[in-house]
């Protein structure tokens, strides 16, 4: 039986230091 | 829903889906709910059957006829089940509704945005040039001497507009792309982020990506331009204008440092996305992880606790071995500063500011120096507490 592999997508996560 | 039970040879409903090919595999989701998986070009293949309205029975006999195997199709139910892509019995699909601000993402970055980006910037660099006053240098962070609190207040409250600007142009370039976006606080290593979460930029190709990813960068140089070109015509002032024009280099400043602070990539950070969007990777931070813990594991005989490499993209793979070292030698730095000169520097402050706090005990100074404490460490703290909860959740997870 054929199984097919299927992956997780990468997050996205833009970011910006808060301050120091 | 389970998958074991569905009848095979009534057609299964399926969500609105996104499908975007690339080389050997096709991404496949569901843009309101950011859900996405990397699934071969058979399985988007098969996919695409049921969606049309095949039943699984008939799909499996054409995937068959396709490609020679037989596929596990009850195993497949349980992935497009795993990523939600099924609708359970007695539920109704609700519409997709189009992203709000749009219209806005569009202005934002319309020819005409992009000419008045262009001179703004020229303008500022003209100014630089023309005005060394206001060239941007660490000194410009003293805008005042009549109070620490008012200086430290000033460099962190001063930086908060503008970070909301950073993250909302990144926002606003993915709603250009018609996608979905939230804000959140989130950490790095020991420093606090603000956070855009943009998942469904994976669904849409690659090239159109980097806008959304470097939108925030972008509005940082046009917020130091623009603030320096604020600043000249105060700069040379008196009593308040001067002031003001001291202020505005100062926030420059501080928006230049967190321009800076978004070369330290190996902390996930706009760069990186940057970096392994170019690269071709998946989730390039997270496969180097893995395979350093491996190694580790591997070191002290927990073969048990190895993590099978097969889940991780073939690129991801080629591009984690050399970019291991990279994230490991990026971590030591910041660890050496922390010890070096974050900390030692926090003692000294602590010491000034005990100091402070016995030599005058009035509410007054108790309130100044507690503020200024605030201030200085709220942010270590902060990321702190982020750590121990994010350690626990993890904890938690894996004892469940």
């Amino acid at each position: 039986m054929k199984k097919i592999v299927v992956r997780k997508a990468g997050t996205v996560r833009l970011t910006s230091a808060a301050t120091c | 829903m389970d998958a074991a039970a569905v009848d095979l040879d009534r057609p299964l409903r399926l969500y609105p889906l996104t499908f975007l090919e690339e080389g050997d595999e096709v991404t496949v989701g569901r843009a309101d709910i950011d859900s996405y998986g990397l699934f071969p070009a058979d399985g988007a293949a098969l996919l695409r059957r049921l969606e049309t309205g095949e039943t699984p029975n008939d799909a499996a006999r054409w995937y068959n006829t396709q490609y020679g195997e037989t596929v596990d199709m009850v195993e497949f139910l349980e992935v497009l089940e795993a990523f939600e892509l099924l609708v359970p019995d007695g539920e109704e699909v609700a519409e997709v509704r189009a992203v709000r601000w749009q219209g806005l993402g569009k202005a934002l970055f319309s020819p005409v945005a992009w000419v008045l980006y262009g001179l703004l910037f020229i303008a500022g660099i003209v100014a630089m040039f023309r005005e060394p006053a206001v060239v941007p240098t660490y000194q410009n962070i003293f805008f005042t001497s009549s109070s620490l609190v008012a200086l430290a207040l000033g460099n962190v409250l001063g930086q908060a507009p503008w970070i909301l600007l950073h993250e909302s142009y990144h926002a606003l370039a993915g709603r250009r792309l018609g996608l979905n976006s939230s804000l959140s606080i989130g950490r790095r290593f020991y420093y606090v982020v603000f956070l855009t979460k943009l998942d469904g930029l994976v669904a849409v190709p690659r090239r159109k990506r980097y806008l959304p990813m470097l939108a925030g960068m972008l509005v940082d140089v046009l917020v130091v331009t623009g603030l320096t070109l604020g600043a000249v015509p105060l700069v040379s002032s008196d009593g308040f204008a001067g002031f003001l024009g001291r202020f505005l280099l100062a926030m420059a400043f501080g928006t230049l440092l967190r321009f800076a602070w978004q070369f330290y990539f190996f902390l996930r950070t706009d760069l990186y996305f940057l970096a392994t969007t170019v690269l071709g990777c998946n989730d390039l931070q997270s496969v180097a992880k893995g395979m350093l813990q491996n190694r580790l594991y591997g070191l002290i005989g927990r073969r048990d606790k190895i993590v099978d490499a097969e889940t991780w993209t073939p690129r991801d793979r080629e591009v984690a071995r050399w970019y291991v070292w990279l994230m490991v030698t990026g971590y030591a730095v910041l660890t050496g500063l922390l010890i070096t000169a974050v900390i030692p520097a926090a003692i000294r402050i602590t010491g000034l500011a005990v100091g402070k706090l016995f030599s005058d005990t009035s509410p007054l100074n108790v309130l100044d120096v507690t503020v200024f404490l605030v201030l200085n460490f709220g942010e270590l703290i902060l990321a702190g507490i982020l750590a121990v909860r994010g350690y626990r959740r993890r904890t938690l997870a894996t004892a469940n």
